[in-house]
């Protein structure tokens, strides 16, 4: 994958799929086996569906494409040739950010760079809307981002 | 460290002893003591009475998938390789083996191998990779496949 620059140390903790939730403790697929994560632990193959139940529960929608909007987090998942998820992405300023199975995160600037080989191609979107988070600081309340 | 051994008492709920010694016949206790036959049952493979011909061909079946699975956060992308269905084909062979990669190299790939070889999900209800990891080695340790 040399289209993207590396932007974390290598971490068998977690993956693309709970990178791109927001999550560096777990490691997401579906299928019940222990040692990894899945919200709905009945689930076993990973189908689009899968994935598309499991980030509506996280407030994502389906939607048409990866442009960047205002007010809007998005998530792009990528599908081998017989419609399965392999990996996934989440959408930062500039780009997209991808963690690498257990190996690195890296940030590339379309959703494409990195489909082909393993990852086979750009699936489909997911967005939802954007919601800061909130922090005190010095008794002033900030949101993150 | 504590042997393995099975009873060949069928009727005995639970035919699995831990016993420090070799004897061949072990006590239990119960509606009054009564002595069972005892053999040691062939689980103790430690990683180095590892063959090294196993050695070699679990080494050379790991380098074939692992490429894979360092990149691919799909667990049914990396099973279904040729070579990690080979690697399950070794059976309790690989067991030592597989434990300890486990242990040295971490990573989520080596579980659903385990628990298709050792027909157990030592993992089962644990949600990171670390507590799995964790259960499999003490798992391994147990079983006298790690030291």
């Amino acid at each position: 994958m040399g289209n993207g620059r590396k932007t974390s140390e290598e971490s068998g903790a977690y993956n693309c799929i709970a990178w791109a939730a927001e999550d560096e403790a777990m490691f997401w697929w579906p299928g019940g086996l222990g040692g990894t994560f899945w919200p709905d632990p009945g689930v076993t193959q990973p189908t689009r569906q899968t994935f598309v139940e499991a980030f509506r529960r996280l407030g994502y929608d389906s939607c048409s494409d990866g442009n960047p909007e205002d007010g809007f987090d998005k998530v792009v998942f990528y599908v081998d040739g017989t419609g399965n998820v392999t990996h996934a992405a989440r959408q930062v300023s500039g780009g997209w950010t991808s963690k690498l199975g257990p190996y690195i995160d890296i940030e590339h600037t379309d959703a494409d760079a990195v489909a082909g080989g393993l990852y086979g191609a750009v699936g489909f979107f997911m967005r939802r809307p954007f919601v800061p988070t909130l922090s005190v600081s010095d008794g002033q309340v900030e949101g993150d981002g | 460290m504590a042997r393995r051994y099975c009873t060949r008492d069928l009727f005995d709920d639970d035919p699995w002893l831990d016993h420090d010694d070799t004897s061949e016949a072990y006590s239990i206790g119960g509606k009054g003591t009564r002595v069972v036959e005892a053999y040691e049952v062939s689980l103790r493979r430690p990683i180095d009475e590892v063959d090294n011909e196993d050695r070699s061909t679990f080494d050379k079946i790991v380098d074939q998938w692992w490429p894979v699975a360092l990149l691919s956060s799909s667990i049914h992308a990396v099973i279904l390789t040729p070579a990690y269905q080979e690697m399950i084909g070794m059976g309790p062979r690989a067991l030592p083996l597989v434990l300890t990669a486990l242990k040295d190299r971490g990573g989520p790939h080596w579980f659903w191998a385990l628990r298709a070889i050792a027909r157990d999900d030592v993992g089962s209800g644990l949600v990171t990779v670390s507590e799995a990891r964790e259960a499999w080695v003490r798992w391994g340790i147990e079983h006298g496949y790690l030291d």
